[in-house]
């Protein structure tokens, strides 16, 4: 019992200590909850990098009409639950001139799936670069930008191409000390918020 | 009970990768079993990497001294460097005003160019039943130890009368990367009352009173934004306009659109913050 008890205290101090350093602590000893390390800062950015891949693979699962309905329909859910809830998402079409179209995230997600009545083939390949740039600091915790390129596809019945382009897109990431709804308390997030486009060299008429 | 006490131990996963959102697909095909996944990656292009993607990559650029076998000399690397960040529309740039630019750059760097940064954001707005541009200016600023952009100027509202529009002091702010992102929030966060997002120093300014009047009375809305154009002051004499280019070549991204060398060049809006922020 008593090696037990001595355990259980090791390991409680362990605890204490641990938690500790994980705080920034300003030179007054006071600890920041609106800022955090360089290091949990670094975290951050390969957690947002993730966050931006796994947005694409649902882009290609959600433009994919060879994926079954339920498979998609999971993946806007999904898709929908990276980002802030009032996001959305600029599209670029050139037509004489490049017109900027803006859709609520979930509405463009939708678009994206009906693409299948349009276009009997769809693809949308990602490259090998998502770029985060530095942290910004604000009063509510930190701000920063995601840019990813992507080739999209859309081909005929008769397998023939019928729309391409290559697109730069940038998004908003958010991270702050939110209040999470399971934990019940509150911890640091990060949440991708709007998106913006940029047409690049489109190949045949626009979506 | 548990769920707190391996909490209080550290046994869940770190902030990190306990944020994650829960995935069916974010996991290889090789473990699955069934491929659910047709996703294809492409190794990046030339033009990708040297894009310069954030207003951060140029300043960093427009700063960079760095010497490198081809270029030896500072002078001429620097030189090089500052040529490159001219945007392929600045052939209207008369060649004798972009050499005395660079030139006047020489070896100088700004100290602090985020706080130099002036944006013209261009605005559809909706007014008594019909749609429009407009143009406001948006400055980046300290405010305490942190960085925000505020309301300095805006294009004339005709029609509405000036109504004196009191400037609250407030925590609410746009964030200051707002600018990569084409200011697309900034409708969303204008919606109803601009006075937090004013810039002290440009309260008293009748443009932008009648803005906020008419926006909080409901005859103008925000709808969405269209483009930015941003305005670097060197503070040595120069003022650079600065646009995002897309193209497949080596530069592209944020690049010098036009070069000013006095501010009667810039933005009539612009100019009055000028003036009210050297006195």
């Amino acid at each position: 019992m008593k090696t037990y008890l001595v355990f259980l205290s090791g390991l409680l101090f362990l605890a204490l200590s641990a938690k500790a350093q994980q705080k920034p602590v300003s030179k007054n000893l006071v600890v920041k909850d609106d800022t955090l390390t360089a290091e949990k800062l670094r975290d951050f950015q390969t957690l947002t990098q993730q966050k931006v891949t796994e947005f694409q693979r649902y882009l290609s699962i959600i433009s994919d009409p060879t994926q079954s309905d339920a498979i998609r329909e999971l993946a806007i859910e999904n898709a929908q639950m990276l980002f802030l809830p009032d996001a959305r998402m600029q599209v670029g079409m050139v037509k004489k001139q490049t017109l900027v179209k803006e859709y609520p995230l979930a509405i463009y997600l939708r678009r994206l799936k009906n693409l299948e009545k349009k276009y009997f083939d769809v693809s949308i390949t990602f490259y090998d670069l998502a770029l985060v740039g530095d942290w910004e600091k604000t009063q509510a915790g930190y701000v920063t930008t995601a840019t990813y390129f992507q080739h999209f596809k859309g081909k005929g019945k008769d397998g023939r191409l019928a729309y391409e382009d290559k697109t730069i897109k940038q998004l908003d990431v958010d991270l702050r000390n939110r209040k999470d709804p399971f934990y019940e308390e509150h911890r640091w997030t990060v949440f991708l918020g709007n998106i913006r486009v940029t047409e690049v060299e489109p190949k045949k008429s626009a979506l | 009970m548990w769920k707190y006490l391996c909490l209080f131990l550290g046994l869940f996963p770190s902030v990190t990768q306990a944020q994650e959102t829960d995935s069916l697909f974010f996991q290889e095909s090789s473990q699955s079993g069934t491929s659910l996944i047709k996703h294809y990656r492409k190794p990046a292009e030339p033009f990708m990497k040297t894009r310069l993607h954030l207003v951060s990559d140029f300043l960093k650029k427009f700063n960079d001294t760095t010497l490198t076998e081809e270029y030896p000399t500072a002078e001429t690397a620097r030189a090089i460097r500052l040529g490159e960040l001219f945007s392929p529309t600045s052939l209207s740039i008369r060649a004798d005003l972009k050499n005395s630019f660079i030139e006047a750059m020489g070896l100088k760097l700004q100290e602090q160019p985020q706080e130099n940064l002036y944006a013209e954001v261009l605005v559809l707005v909706q007014t008594k039943g019909q749609q429009r541009t407009h143009k406001l200016y948006l400055k980046k600023q300290k405010m305490n130890t942190n960085w925000s952009w505020q309301l300095v100027g805006s294009g004339s509202v005709t029609g509405l009368e000036n109504q004196p529009g009191g400037v609250v002091d407030s925590t609410q702010f746009i964030p200051p990367n707002a600018h990569e992102l084409n200011f697309m929030s900034l409708p969303q966060l204008l919606q109803k009352d601009l006075r937090p997002f004013v810039a002290q120093q440009a309260a008293g300014i009748p443009e932008l009173q009648s803005l906020v009047s008419s926006v909080y009375i409901g005859e103008l809305k925000l709808l969405q934004s269209l483009a930015t154009t941003l305005y670097l002051d060197t503070r040595l004499g120069w003022y650079l306009k600065l646009r995002q280019f897309s193209q497949e070549s080596e530069y592209s991204g944020w690049l010098i659109e036009d070069l000013l060398n006095q501010p009667e060049a810039l933005p009539e809006p612009l100019r009055n913050v000028l003036q009210l922020d050297t006195k």
